[in-house]
């Protein structure tokens, strides 16, 4: 006889009355309904456990051949991308070294009108050649890993403003270098490609206005990361293009400035290898506000 | 209006249970009855008739009276609702589910401008989704259509729907109620979670799934769940599977609806769900219910009871594959849900459940569902 069963009996065979009895039963059958529920419960988890193992391990295969996929996938789209840029240019600078041979050989023969068109074809093989490089860039940066070490900000400063002096000096730009000094860890050569493109950037857009071009750099330092500024009072930045302006090909403006379209890709994927983010400050005056961050987590590769 | 529940296990008994429940200033116009296949319904019914009681009723897999769930009993709901505020229609199924619910609706709309719908399916193997298409082919979008579809204890043999002294085991029971006067309001709601990643229903054809994600589905089923290899160990051969792994899917943005997969076949790796699936639906596998998918649903219901708290009475028509998965758990969830506005509460467990799910207020045919209408006299 089980345990309840003998409880019952003794109950049944005691002095006791029927209400008593009864409410004795009800509490009997109230912890035996719990412990059922419980028992259920627990078998019920167990069962469960094994079941979300199991989707646990398909998601990893998915996830593992999904990163096979996307691996295969990245390595040829890599392998595309030089073959097709080398291909490219090997045509592109015939059509440069072609055009200015006819150039020379046709010195004092042709019209304004037909001079023009050479400056087209020199113009546009230049600008292909351009896109060609920034895509070669773009490839390498997604495949490269970073060379992560200790840098001085102002020298690498330096060296990017020293790179741009024609531009600077060409548009008569002035650069207002509030630029704390700073040694932190970055991969110097992708830091200085960033600041370069943004600087670069601001100087294309602030030129085009009748004010004298103006572009103030700044830093400061977080808690979890560094911050930069590149702030330019130039034509500015439509608020609803703000967030789509570091997707490829977006080209700032339309067509209406030179440029390839992925200067602002590039920089989203240096910024985001460095563990950061990079935006564009919501300003009511006229010009742009660039904010990039670094992590301060960057540890130095070995 | 006044209401009453009471459950019966034997229709010898009812005379007295009748005497001891029902007061003798109490006299009901309507019934509404759940019972076993096996209960002698017809006598219950000559009972009730015999009171001058309209009775409607529906075999079922298991009976809620109150806060518990019964078998091989019957469940009664009595209400004094007025004459005029219902009118009831039995009507024998075309081939064509779609068309027979199109016929009462005609005549629904036709009787009350503001009509709400509480029906019942006997037929085996009925397409719930077609009966409630055929209701809202006709009537306004978010007319209140609730019910659910009769069952026998998972015997399969033969399902009842009955009014007054009429029985039809391929029939659509359908009690209209004026909403202008009883106000019919109602949630369906699940508690299941998905897991894992969203798949699609690659090949699909009314209530059968083919391929998901372009494999079997049958193959797809067995590898996530593991069912054939626990059978020994857990006692859960894939026979058994109706409302223990149903399926999520994902329409559009708050109208998900549940399937449960009913049988399968090892030649053509299909699954038969206990509702259509479109071919190109996004889906997601649900693990088995735990204690979290019960109090997810009390909770749901919860916060429902506190938009309508004033309610006359509630009718629960709730799925017998969750009640199978459910086990002892079924018991938990009925009674708190009971608990929550401790009016009479009758209802069933149905092979299928007719409700609303959605915010706008769309009632449409689901799986494993708990689906809950309140009648409150306005």
């Amino acid at each position: 006889m089980d345990q309840k069963n003998q409880i019952l009996k003794w109950i049944n065979d005691s002095d006791l009355s029927d209400s008593q009895c009864d409410v004795i039963r009800d509490y009997i059958n109230s912890i035996e309904k719990k412990d059922e529920l419980q028992q259920f419960q627990i078998k019920r988890l167990k069962d469960n456990l094994k079941i979300n193992t199991r989707f646990l391990d398909k998601a990893v295969q998915d996830l593992e051949s999904t990163i096979e996929l996307l691996k295969a996938s990245n390595s040829q789209l890599s392998n595309f991308v030089k073959v097709a840029s080398h291909d490219l240019k090997s045509p592109l600078r015939s059509i440069s070294s072609f055009s200015g041979l006819l150039q020379k050989m046709l010195e004092g023969k042709f019209n304004t009108k037909e001079r023009s068109y050479f400056e087209i074809i020199e113009k546009s093989a230049k600008s292909m050649s351009q896109l060609i490089d920034d895509l070669l860039l773009y490839t390498k940066l997604n495949a490269e890993h970073l060379n992560i070490d200790s840098h001085e900000l102002k020298s690498m400063l330096g060296e990017v403003l020293h790179n741009l002096d024609y531009e600077i000096t060409n548009n008569d730009v002035v650069i207002e270098d509030r630029m704390e000094s700073l040694t932190f860890n970055c991969d110097a050569i992708k830091f200085k490609q960033l600041l370069q493109n943004l600087i670069s950037n601001a100087i294309k857009f602030s030129s085009q206005d009748n004010n004298r071009a103006h572009i103030i750099l700044r830093n400061m330092e977080l808690p979890e990361e560094w911050q930069f500024y590149i702030e330019d009072n130039g034509i500015g930045i439509d608020k609803k293009y703000r967030l789509d302006v570091f997707g490829e090909f977006a080209k700032l403006n339309g067509n209406d400035f030179e440029g390839t379209g992925i200067g602002l890709s590039i920089c989203k994927r240096i910024v985001d290898k460095h563990d950061g983010r990079i935006w564009i400050e919501a300003n009511d005056d006229p010009g742009t506000i660039f904010g990039f961050s670094i992590s301060k987590k960057l540890m130095i590769s070995t | 209006m006044r209401v009453q529940s009471l459950n019966v296990l034997d229709v010898q008994s009812i005379e007295s249970i009748w005497s001891q429940t029902i007061p003798s200033d109490f006299e009901p116009t309507l019934a509404i009855c759940f019972c076993d296949a096996m209960f002698d319904f017809r006598t219950l019914s000559e009972f009730l008739v015999g009171k001058n009681i309209e009775i409607i009723g529906a075999t079922t897999c298991g009976e809620i009276t109150g806060g518990s769930v019964y078998e091989k009993s019957c469940s009664i709901m009595v209400m004094d609702m007025d004459k005029d505020s219902f009118e009831i229609y039995l009507e024998n199924f075309d081939d064509n589910e779609e068309l027979t619910s199109e016929k009462v609706a005609l005549k629904a709309k036709a009787r009350f401008s503001n009509p709400a719908i509480i029906t019942y399916a006997s037929k085996l193997g009925v397409n719930g989704d077609r009966v409630v298409k055929g209701f809202k082919n006709i009537l306004e979008k978010n007319t209140p259509i609730f019910g659910g579809l009769a069952g026998d204890n998972f015997r399969n043999e033969e399902f009842t729907v009955f009014h007054n002294d009429r029985y039809n085991s391929n029939g659509l029971l359908v009690l209209l109620i004026d909403n202008s006067k009883v106000k019919v309001e109602g949630k369906s709601y699940s508690g299941w979670k998905p897991l894992g990643k969203t798949h699609t229903a690659t090949k699909a054809e009314g209530n059968v799934i083919f391929e998901i994600d372009g494999l079997p589905a049958l193959d797809l089923f067995i590898e996530y769940f593991g069912i054939e290899q626990s059978r020994s160990e857990y006692n859960r051969p894939l026979e058994q599977i109706p409302g223990m792994y149903p399926i999520k899917v994902l329409n559009e943005p708050n109208k998900e609806y549940m399937r449960s997969p009913l049988f399968y076949d090892k030649k053509n790796k299909s699954l038969t769900l206990a509702g259509e699936i479109k071919q190109g639906e996004r889906i997601k596998f649900c693990p088995m219910p735990d204690i979290d998918t019960v109090q997810d649903t009390v909770d749901f219901f919860r916060s429902y009871s506190q938009s309508i708290p004033n309610v006359d009475a509630v009718i629960i028509n709730s799925c017998a594959g969750r009640q199978m998965s459910f086990g002892p758990m079924m018991d938990k969830e009925v009674n708190e849900i009971y608990h929550l506005w401790n009016k009479p509460t009758i209802g069933f467990m149905a092979l299928g459940e007719i409700g609303n799910n959605s915010a706008e207020g769309e009632c449409n045919f689901h799986n494993v569902t708990l689906s809950l209408v309140t009648l409150t006299k306005l």
